[in-house]
């Protein structure tokens, strides 16, 4: 499965090769050409009707980087992207691509005084063990400062139609996008598919990408938050699991294009997809930043919903990510039968 | 004094248009601009930008004032039929309770807040609005989700100069920017009158139109706080005393030779000018006009304001024809800097 | 070429945010027998262009603006050799005069991030009609009770004293006039220099470094040194505006980083043993890896830099330009940052420069090919 490769490969920002590579492999028989930027966005195009739609998802993911390596062989670690520090002590991790296996430590509870035990760990006293005993061990392994650092989260099926993952912010766009490619084609549109970098550290890679390719409008797809769990008042859940995909009514980076946005509900609901909107307006989305490039690119965000994000392992359903790949469907119809107007 | 300005001020303020949903200010300005520019157009983000071209020799010059207001989205309905809120735009919680408001449906809610005993305990998701239904059904028949409202009431004057009401934010600046089009003749520079939109979450929509227009230089009309009330903000500008000419702000230094330009021909026109160095106000255009394409030259010229933000926001009529005026002296001159 | 001649004039120009021009004027002049054009950006930054071998490439001919209406670009890059950028932004911290008081006293608010600490009784000078100096007046101990001695006094309740009548100072002192940290180059032992504004005159002093080797170099790629404005505050917009007219296949942002000193832990590096490479998402990671390939060749010491997001350089911004930009972070250690008395080491200057002008040396075609590969 699409997402599975995905959720199991390894691409925190700056550093999204392996998630580039299984795209290219499983989504090159579906388009027409594929080519990468400067800053190693991944884009392809499918078909070359008049109207040309950009389709975002970004392939980066938060986690680490070896910030320092000290003389008894620790690491010291820096985030890449927002990760809530209580998430993190007590964890497995892999060092690189090759997946050096590694433990985020913490101190014993029993050690810990009464006062630090009612605390959440500060970043600063977290450090990945590897089993080594010097700096030279670390080194001999081929581990360099800067180098990525991941959960060791394989994906894997709850039930039938819950997963979990890591990274599903932002796989499960991707899968998402690698749906629609895979699906029907859509003659009246030039589709491009941008697999983006660099959006966890400010929505980078895909406002270069549609610097280049100039398109008349663009959706960005993601993996949202979503809380519908005990302690969570429902009307601050965000979104909730199990309901459909997403579509934004604002978010920190940009107010979605009316006519955008408006046609994607039309396409839900003339095509009979549960749908839901996005209960928050913080966090800002590739989007957003599509828009300002140019001379101005209309843009809106679907989602498909995700429990956990930005954390080791995130859970979503699968009804709600192929009701995504539904709706792209039937608004790229919908954008063929001329109801974009410019 | 033009008393279209006051006419105009009245419109403006009155019209429904928070950011990203400014079509319906965007469409009454075309209407009022139209007959003094050579050419209007829409861009793909919604600004509004109307051309009067200049004479050749002459310079490539953008005003640009942002036509949104802040408000608040719908983002759920409880059972009951109160509508949750977002905010869009800096609005402060205490400046809405007990605000009369109005959505794009055209409904009009009052918004409350949860009971609380401490004012530290006031947060903006713990407010509603109340459009008088009495289900979720009925309130979303009238308010979908996504929609957005704004504070409303009638601007009032006080005295000859002075003017008071909600959603002088920016539209100021919009009417300061219709007196020089109405107004301006014979000037050899093309002017493009950039309404632009997310100014008030942003600044968002001036950096497409500003990378699209690539002017030679660049002058942005906005409100700021005034100062000289005890508790109010600690800032020189004061009303009533000319506008701002703004040199730094909390993200943007203006570029010194035009803002030079600008005191130079105030001076020699004798405009009253006031100088701003305001290290607090953030979200300024001018910022994100600079730095478009190849760069433009820009200065900051700011309205004084009291309350911004609130249902009794004040500007002075002197202070806008003041700005009306030097913008037009300057586009009458040569523009050397 | 006396390096620490030319650091010590460009530590004493005034350059703060917003008022580059001295700084840009004197690049201009100084640099000019070392390029084969220059000019100043509408926004102040300063662009000096050295061509590659056989290279027709002219400042002149960078893309004017369109008619009326939309704004068109090439996306594709533009026919010729490879095109190199490296940035120093030239830009400073400093003060602002906002209002003058009676007595003739002046309050001032800073721009960038000055630090507040180290202001009071600070000697100053204020750029007005001529160089004014001053001090940043306080009250003296024994009017201060004993809790505000240990408080920072913020910049709202300073004032420059100049000595001079109130008259006197409207007359010469414009409101928004620049104050500087009052200029003195000290030379210390071991090819070490303090002065203010090591951040970033340094970094202009290696760029000058890789104009003077690139002399005895031979190259294909069009080199762009580029004095940025804007840097410290505004979002740098001097730096992102020249890309955008250049559209260079690399740009190396070089700007200058913490280094070791009594209490600096982490994220700190040697003095005199080289500059460090910038390694993380700001930086293009085949970028980095020729870096170090040149550095190692050389014989150069150099430190890998850690940056896990934001580089706090020209880089982040010049990286997402147009439609992306290979990008690379080189940087000199400099201790006391933000400080009057920012202090630097000559060889790490020189190796600076020497780096850069390898990598643009190197600089061909097939290497700008393999910057898109991914």
């Amino acid at each position: 499965m699409l997402l599975e490769k995905l959720s199991n490969a390894c691409g925190v920002s700056g550093r999204e090769d392996e998630v580039r590579e299984a795209l290219r492999q499983e989504l090159a028989p579906y388009v027409d050409e594929m080519w990468t930027d400067p800053l190693g966005n991944l884009i392809m195009r499918k078909g070359d009707g008049p109207v040309k739609v950009m389709l975002d998802a970004h392939m980066d993911e938060v986690g680490f980087c070896v910030g320092d390596i000290t003389s008894e062989g620790y690491l010291k670690l820096k985030k890449i992207g927002g990760l809530d520090d209580r998430v993190l002590p007590g964890r497995e991790v892999w060092v690189t691509q090759r997946r050096i296996p590694g433990v985020l430590g913490a101190k014993a509870w029993h050690l810990c005084s009464a006062e630090e035990r009612r605390k959440a760990i500060p970043f600063k006293e977290m450090y990945v063990d590897l089993g080594c005993r010097s700096r030279a061990e670390v080194e001999a392994l081929g581990v360099e400062l800067g180098d990525p650092v991941y959960f060791a989260t394989i994906f894997e099926h709850f039930s039938p139609r819950v997963v979990k993952g890591k990274a599903f912010d932002d796989r499960a766009g991707c899968a998402v996008l690698g749906g629609v490619l895979q699906g029907e084609a859509h003659p009246g549109i030039t589709l491009y598919a941008a697999f983006t970098v660099q959006e966890e550290i400010g929505l980078r890679g895909a406002r270069v990408a549609a610097y280049n390719l100039n398109p008349d409008l663009a959706i960005s797809l993601e993996g949202t938050g979503c809380a519908n769990v005990p302690g969570v008042d429902p009307k601050e859940t965000i979104t909730n699991m199990g309901e459909g995909p997403v579509i934004s009514l604002m978010d920190a980076a940009g107010i979605p294009n009316l006519q955008v946005f408006n046609l994607l509900v039309e396409a839900a609901r003339e095509a009979g997809i549960r749908y839901q909107f996005r209960r928050l307006t913080s966090g800002g989305t590739n989007a957003g930043r599509i828009a300002l490039e140019r001379a101005g690119i209309p843009a809106c965000t679907v989602s498909v919903p995700c429990r956990y994000i930005h954390t080791n392992a995130a859970l979503l359903n699968l009804d709600d990510l192929e009701g995504a790949v539904s709706l792209i469907h039937h608004f790229l119809r919908k954008v063929e039968k001329g109801e974009f107007r410019p | 004094m033009s008393s279209l300005l006051l006419e105009r001020l009245h419109r403006l303020a009155a019209l429904w248009g928070p950011s990203g949903r400014e079509y319906k200010v965007a469409a009454a300005l075309e209407e009022m601009i139209r007959p003094y520019v050579d050419e209007v157009r829409t861009d793909a983000i919604g600004n509004l930008i109307a051309v009067k071209k200049g004479a050749p020799g002459g310079k490539r010059v953008m005003l640009t004032a942002h036509m949104d207001t802040p408000g608040a989205l719908a983002l759920e309905v409880s059972e009951e039929g109160l509508i949750q809120l977002a905010p869009v735009g800096d609005l402060k919680v205490h400046h809405l309770i007990g605000q009369r408001v109005v959505w794009g449906s055209g409904v009009v809610g009052v918004i409350q807040h949860e009971a609380v005993d401490e004012s530290k305990d006031l947060a903006f998701r713990k407010l509603w609005c109340d459009i008088g239904a009495r289900s979720r059904e009925e309130a979303l028949a009238n308010v979908p989700l996504g929609d957005m409202c704004t504070l409303v009431g009638e601007l009032q004057q006080m005295g000859a100069d002075l003017i008071t009401g909600p959603g002088l934010n920016n539209r100021a600046g919009c009417a300061v920017l219709l007196e020089v089009a109405e107004h301006l003749q014979g000037a050899l520079h093309e002017v493009a009158f950039v309404f632009a939109t997310q100014g008030a979450v942003g600044p968002r929509g001036v950096a497409p139109a500003a990378y699209g227009l690539q002017p030679d230089a660049a002058f942005v009309v906005e409100m700021t706080p005034s100062g000289g009330l005890p508790g109010g903000p600690k800032v020189a500008v004061r009303l009533g005393e000319g506008p701002a000419l703004k040199l730094k702000d909390a993200s943007f230094v203006a570029h010194w030779r035009l803002s030079e330009l600008v005191r130079s021909v105030a001076e020699a026109e004798k405009i009253p000018l006031q100088t701003e160095i305001n290290s607090d106000v953030d979200r300024t255009g001018a910022r994100a006009v600079a730095a478009a394409g190849y760069g433009v030259p820009t200065a900051a010229l700011d309205l004084p304001a009291r309350y911004l933000g609130t249902a009794g926001e004040m500007v002075s009529l002197r202070d806008l024809m003041g700005a009306a005026d030097l913008l037009m002296k300057l586009l009458q001159g040569s523009l050397a800097f | 070429m006396d390096l620490a001649s030319h650091l010590a004039d460009l530590v004493a120009a005034s350059s703060i945010t917003g008022r580059e021009e001295p700084l840009a004027q004197l690049l201009q002049s100084e640099w000019a027998p070392l390029v084969d054009e220059s000019t100043v950006t509408p926004l102040g930054s300063y662009i000096g262009l050295k061509r590659g071998e056989g290279s027709a490439a002219a400042l002149r001919s960078l893309p004017l603006p369109d008619k009326p209406g939309v704004l068109k670009h090439p996306h594709a890059r533009p026919p010729g050799p490879p095109r190199v950028l490296a940035a120093a932004h030239i830009d400073s911290i400093g003060g602002m005069v906002t209002a003058i008081e009676p007595g003739g006293f002046l309050r001032f608010t800073t721009v960038g991030g000055v630090d507040r600490r180290l202001l009071m009784a600070q000697e100053v000078e204020v750029h007005g009609a001529r160089v004014i100096p001053g001090l940043v007046g306080t009250k003296p101990p024994h009017a201060t009770s004993p809790e505000d001695r240990s408080r920072l006094v913020p910049v709202e309740e300073l004032y420059i004293d100049t000595g001079l009548p109130e008259d006197e100072v409207r007359k010469l002192v414009p409101l928004g006039a620049p104050v500087l940290p009052r200029f003195r180059f000290r030379k210390l032992q071991n090819g070490r220099y303090s002065s203010r504004y090591m951040d970033n005159r340094a970094s202009a002093a290696a760029l000058r470094v890789a104009l003077e080797e690139l002399r005895t170099l031979r190259h294909t790629a069009d080199f762009y040194a580029v004095g940025s404005a804007g840097e410290e505050f505004g979002g740098m917009p001097g730096a992102v505006t020249a890309t955008f007219a250049i559209q260079p296949d690399i740009a190396i942002a070089v700007d200058v980083t913490f280094a070791k000193h009594p209490g600096s832990e982490e994220d700190s590096f040697p003095l005199g043993e080289g500059p460090t490479i910038g390694v993380g998402p700001n930086c293009s990671p085949k970028l980095t890896r020729v870096l170090r390939e040149i550095a190692e060749d050389l014989g150069m010491g150099y430190a890998l830099e850690v940056l896990p997001g934001n580089s706090g350089t020209d880089a982040w911004g010049m990286q997402v330009v147009r439609g992306g930009v290979a990008t690379g972070v080189l940087s000199i250690p400099l201790r006391y940052m933000h400080t009057p008395v920012e202090t630097v080491d000559l060889a790490d200057i020189r190796a600076a420069g020497r780096l850069l002008a390898h990598l643009v040396s190197r600089t061909d075609a097939a290497l700008v090919e393999e910057l898109s590969c991914y």
